[in-house]
């Protein structure tokens, strides 16, 4: 279901270069305006060496402009470094269950996670479900955080929520389930935990 | 002339399709009737505004939620004439009641909130086919949320 796109990855790596060249040339010509360094020592062999001291001869005239557009240069290569660095958008919020000739049906998470809270609260000794799912290539990953009664028996109690949330997930929705972790507490769960 | 716009959601699991909104004089009109059609279907209970709250429907002085009408990216994008040239869609809170077992037997074994939105589909396209008979649509439901409503509801017609 989730699968990483060619395009988006060639993309990805072509930004990365490109902020990657922006923020070296911007760092270089800073430092070159500033007559930190001269164009002999970022011009190995007398390659670009014209061109650097194009640059370095900014320093006589318009140094503060010339300053600034450098400075201006490796930001914008540094903020496109970063973001190409940040994790990718987050898995669509919805699951596609059905697509035809007559259009889509789709699922929204938050229903899938309602089922799976439905189905655990079936179940003698279950308190409190939270579950959070994702989806895979596979199908879809649920992973139920439960809370127990302190009389409940966890092992058996765990093992049959994995089942019935398993089972009413693929026959409610139609949704492949590929796996149903469960963690069991008796305790009652935090409120303070954000679940997507 | 008033025409009426639909909103929808830039993200979705659909989002290849491109919000190209549809305006017409009617679309308000159309839009209210399948709002109507969609609620009408047992065991929904309502019509949500998608995650962003953006699945509306804008007409003069009114709001329709969880209807969006746009145009089919595919008729803007290809002259072949099979496309549809429109998308409906319909974002659905089905009662909760709806996954217990009583009624999961009443489906002839397919899943429950499937048969429901295939339900929701039907109605949408027979309202469809009365109001816009030339035209080819697309119908898509997106089951937004599970509500707990009263028996009465399950109905679905408010």
């Amino acid at each position: 279901m989730a699968r990483a796109n060619p395009i988006n990855a060639f993309n990805r790596i072509l930004l990365l270069v490109l902020g990657a060249l922006a923020l070296v040339a911007g760092v270089i010509a800073l430092l070159l305006v500033t007559q930190v360094i001269h164009p002999a020592d970022v011009s190995p062999g007398g390659v670009l060496k014209d061109f650097w001291q194009g640059i370095a001869n900014l320093s006589d005239g318009s140094a503060i402009p010339a300053v600034i557009i450098s400075i201006l240069l490796a930001l914008a290569g540094l903020v496109l470094i970063v973001i190409e660095l940040l994790p990718g958008p987050r898995e669509a919020p919805t699951y596609v269950v059905r697509k035809d000739g007559l259009g889509t049906v789709t699922v929204a998470r938050k229903s899938v996670r309602q089922v799976v809270q439905y189905e655990a609260a079936q179940i003698a000794g279950v308190r409190e479900v939270r579950p959070e799912v994702r989806n895979g290539a596979d199908g879809i990953h649920i992973v139920a955080h439960a809370s127990l009664t302190p009389d409940a028996v966890a092992p058996t109690v765990g093992e049959q929520l994995q089942l019935s949330i398993k089972e009413a997930v693929q026959r409610h929705i139609g949704l492949p389930v590929a796996e149903v972790q469960v963690h069991t507490q008796v305790e009652a769960l935090d409120t303070t935990r954000r679940v997507r | 002339m008033h025409g009426a716009v639909s909103s929808q959601e830039a993200q979705g699991a659909d989002a290849t399709h491109a919000p190209g909104a549809v305006s017409r004089d009617d679309n308000n009109d159309v839009a209210l009737a399948l709002a109507l059609a969609a609620r009408a279907v047992e065991y929904v209970v309502d019509l949500g505004a998608g995650r962003y709250g953006a699945s509306v429907t804008y007409g003069p002085g009114q709001r329709i939620t969880g209807i969006v009408l746009r145009r089919s990216a595919q008729s803007e994008d290809s002259a072949e004439s099979a496309a549809p040239a429109f998308v409906a869609e319909a974002h659905i809170v089905v009662a909760a009641a709806a996954v217990s077992s009583v009624v999961a037997s009443d489906t002839d074994g397919s899943p429950v909130l499937l048969w429901i939105a295939n339900e929701a589909r039907r109605a949408l396209a027979a309202t469809l086919q009365r109001l816009r008979p030339n035209e080819k649509w697309d119908i898509d439901i997106t089951i937004d949320d599970l509500r707990d409503g009263d028996a009465g509801a399950l109905s679905g017609a408010q």
